[in-house]
């Protein structure tokens, strides 16, 4: 900056706290608790642990986590108490995602499918026998995958092709899924599948659960861009499922699949959002201090591109505080997730290339893998890799804007092309 | 602060937007924005019936005859304004001028507040140096008796050209700074103007030649209220730049939704469409910034960082929004016709107005150095 600045040096914090609402603030006694209940609980090693540890002991350690977790409710939050959870509000719900994430807490991502997809689908449209028999064992470690993707049904979901053709009492299915992740150590799999006429679209499809140790399935894992094998393929040849694993009425499963992504999964993004500003301050704040040895002018361009993530991340922060409004007030649409979605993701992706470009060479170098921390482990090859998994993953961007181009703004469609 | 009266304070400022966006509506002030530039015609009527209206008098508490709302509510006004293209002398005068004597000695405040507060007298302030570096001054001040004497100049200081009275920064020979109150029409004192690119803004220059000022025209002598000043100028140019870009969007959209080539909508191209939604996530971004700003400008825990976060998020997007506009609105969007380019010029004006965005995330920088413990 040229000449003296008359400016005192800049005091005060490097975050912004917004004024936080009425539900939030009557539970600031309750937030010092979850914080010190995290705080106590959270293995201060655990990341060093996970640094290139067998599979087997992530498993170990994710299912600790769960047990430990599960005696206080923070292990399923959002589950009424009858089944098991926590059964807490939704401005508690939100307090324990944020604590976790400022804790720098691992995440449950082994269970992530029976916590989120598994309660939210059988509570809207299961029966109570499936509920009785599967909801239980969600908490005690048993893991669920999603078979919903087929290699010609990505974005375009509703041209999935796998058959189920009913058989007395059972349904024979045919088939291929893809992008189903955690489907190689996963007990139950929450299966889309058509069971209306060819070209029946979204009315044809049916929702099913699926025994992961049938006869005629084939589980294939894929080898992700990072090495890791998170997704695999299934192959399903007459695979048997029995009717009683309908969920909802036959034809049905779009409207209970679309239906389940719910308002929980949103607090699991606005914890998401919670442990990107720490990244940012922390985490690529230091890289930088030690790319630049703290000798640079704060004109220097590493320092100016920090503040302009900084910047980013801390708005995306106020983003997010909007969204938990939103959620709050019950008037959570799908177009403002698809808003925190889309900014969330490209931010965490320029975090990611702008970690390894200040890095240098000393970042290209291979690092062993760090189990259940996946984009913000610091080793910023690595996150900036596993970004795509957000930007793609969840219906791609791409999606996401045609969505908010005409909920939001109120564009055209596109017109469809004829058959 | 009790939470209900956050809640009513939130209502009034939707109210308060929905009557200043209404009445400038009404007033048709972007068409008029082309008078000024055609044959220099006034808003001496806009302005005298928004001053009837006691905007200027926003914050000023109601003991000294002014509305007693905070600078969230004046961010409303500032944000309708911006969305006109309004040339006002709002920005300088109330988020100036009242900004700088809100905090002044009782005498000054009584002197100047209820002048300001009417409109009769048009305040603007002096912050930068001669290329308008927000806190560096290029007015130097030496104490004489128990006065000053002010030497220097200052550049691209807002409505210069018409202000009665400049809240100038100068620097004393022991590096502290010193508001002061000057008027224009003082002995000593020459503006000249500065004419921009930007038709609704003017700027001046502002110089002083052995100006003395008496002490009682001391606003302040403390860093931490250049700093208020600054950011509160920050916040506003933020403002503003939301006004605008939310104007400029709904004007794009509007016009892929009209337009039709190849037999629909161009709006229904997903090239424009994914466009659109950039422009979207950079205004909200925007748009949360500077409300957040504004809301916790006081708090000096965390009104710099905001104040610069603010400013650097909305006046780039503002920016990059007008420039998509363009491309995106083809051939008529070039044309002199159009309002584009008009909101793309005060656009790129605001970017470079009360620092730039290497200045402000130079400031950034140097928080989060300070976290560490050292400086960048």
């Amino acid at each position: 900056m040229s000449g003296v600045s008359l400016l005192p040096p800049p005091g005060g914090g490097a975050s912004l706290n917004p004024p936080r609402t009425d539900a939030l603030d009557a539970l600031a006694a309750w937030r010092e608790s979850v914080a010190q209940w995290f705080a106590e609980h959270t293995p201060a090693n655990w990341r060093q642990r996970m640094r290139g540890a067998p599979e087997e002991e992530y498993f170990e350690f994710q299912r600790w986590w769960l047990e430990e977790q599960r005696e206080i409710g923070f292990a399923a939050p959002h589950w009424a108490k009858e089944w098991g959870g926590g059964g807490y509000s939704l401005a508690e719900q939100i307090i324990i995602a944020e604590e976790a994430a400022r804790a720098g807490a691992p995440r449950l991502e082994l269970f992530f499918h029976g916590l989120f997809h598994t309660y939210a689908t059988l509570l809207a449209a299961g029966t109570q026998d499936q509920r009785e028999r599967y909801l239980p064992r969600v908490l005690e470690g048993e893991m669920w995958c999603q078979g919903f993707s087929e290699p010609n049904a990505g974005s375009d979901l509703a041209a999935l092709r796998t058959r189920a053709r009913r058989e007395g009492e059972s349904y024979l299915i045919n088939g291929q899924k893809v992008w189903s992740s955690q489907a190689a150590h996963a007990d139950y799999c929450l299966l889309l599948a058509r069971t209306g006429p060819e070209g029946s679209g979204r009315k044809g499809i049916s929702y099913f659960i699926l025994d992961m140790h049938t006869p005629g399935l084939e589980v294939r894992p894929i080898k992700q861009l990072t090495g890791e094998s998170e997704f695999c393929e299934l192959f399903l040849d007459d695979v048997e499922i029995p009717a009683e694993n309908l969920i909802g009425a036959e034809n049905e499963g779009w409207g209970i699949a679309l239906g389940t992504l719910s308002t929980e999964r949103s607090v699991t993004l606005l914890e998401m959002v919670e442990r990107l500003r720490v990244t940012v301050r922390r985490d690529l704040t230091a890289t930088i201090a030690t790319a630049t040895g703290l000798t640079a002018a704060p004109t220097d361009v590493r320092w100016q591109n920090l503040a302009e993530l900084h910047a980013e991340t801390e708005v995306l922060g106020l983003l997010s505080q909007r969204v938990m409004q939103d959620l709050l007030d019950g008037s959570g649409g799908g177009a403002v997730a698809s808003i925190l979605k889309l900014y969330y993701s490209e931010l965490l992706q320029r975090v990611g290339n702008f970690g390894l470009q200040v890095s240098g060479l000393e970042a290209q170098l291979v690092q062993p893998l760090t189990h259940g921390i996946r984009f913000e482990s610091g080793d910023w090859m690595y996150d900036y890799l596993s970004a795509w998994g957000w930007t793609i993953g969840g219906g791609t961007n791409e999606i996401q804007r045609n969505l908010i181009a005409e909920r939001v703004l109120g564009l055209p469609r596109e017109p469809k092309v004829g058959k | 602060m009790a939470l209900v009266n956050d809640h009513q304070r939130d209502e009034f400022r939707t109210e308060l937007r929905s009557t200043v966006r209404s009445l400038l509506d009404h007033r048709g002030v972007v068409a008029r924005v082309r008078d000024l530039i055609d044959d220099g015609a006034g808003f001496d009527a806009l302005e005298a019936e928004t001053n009837e209206l006691g905007w200027p008098s926003i914050e000023i508490p109601e003991a000294d005859g002014g509305l007693g709302e905070g600078f969230a509510a004046a961010c409303v006004i500032v944000q309708e304004l911006g969305r006109v293209l309004s040339p006002l002398p709002y920005f300088s005068s109330e988020v100036l001028g009242v900004g700088a004597l809100l905090w002044a000695p009782e005498d000054l405040r009584q002197r100047w507040l209820p002048a300001i507060g009417s409109g009769e007298t048009v305040a603007t302030a002096a912050l930068g140096d001669h290329a308008g570096i927000p806190g560096a001054s290029s007015v130097f001040a030496t104490q004489i008796g128990s006065g000053w004497r002010l030497d220097g100049e200052a550049g691209f200081v807002t409505d210069l050209p018409r202000a009665d009275l400049v809240v100038v920064l100068a620097r004393a020979q022991t590096e502290e700074p010193l508001l002061v109150l000057v008027p224009t029409d003082a002995v000593g004192v020459t503006v000249e103007p500065q004419p921009t690119v930007d038709p609704t803004r003017q700027l001046g220059r502002l110089r002083l030649d052995a100006l003395r000022v008496a002490a009682s025209e001391v606003v302040s002598r403390e860093g931490a209220a250049v700093e208020r000043l600054v950011n509160r100028a920050a916040v506003a140019i933020a403002v503003d730049s939301v006004g605008g870009a939310e104007r400029v969007l709904e004007m794009t959209v509007q016009y892929l939704k009209e337009r039709k080539q190849f037999g629909r909508a161009v709006g229904s191209f997903q090239a424009l469409k994914h466009r659109c939604v950039d422009m979207f996530l950079k205004l909200e971004a925007a748009r949360g910034a500077a409300e957040h700003a504004a809301l916790v400008i006081d708090d000096a825990s965390q009104a710099t960082i905001a104040a610069s976060t603010a400013k650097q998020t909305a006046a780039d997007a503002y920016a990059e929004i007008a420039a998509e506009a363009i491309q995106m609105h083809g051939g008529i969007g070039y044309t002199w016709e159009h309002d584009l380019h008009l909101y793309l010029k005060r656009a790129k004006l605001n970017q470079a107005l009360v620092g730039d965005s290497t200045w402000h995330l130079a400031r950034i920088a140097e928080l989060l150095a300070a976290t560490l413990g050292g400086q960048p």
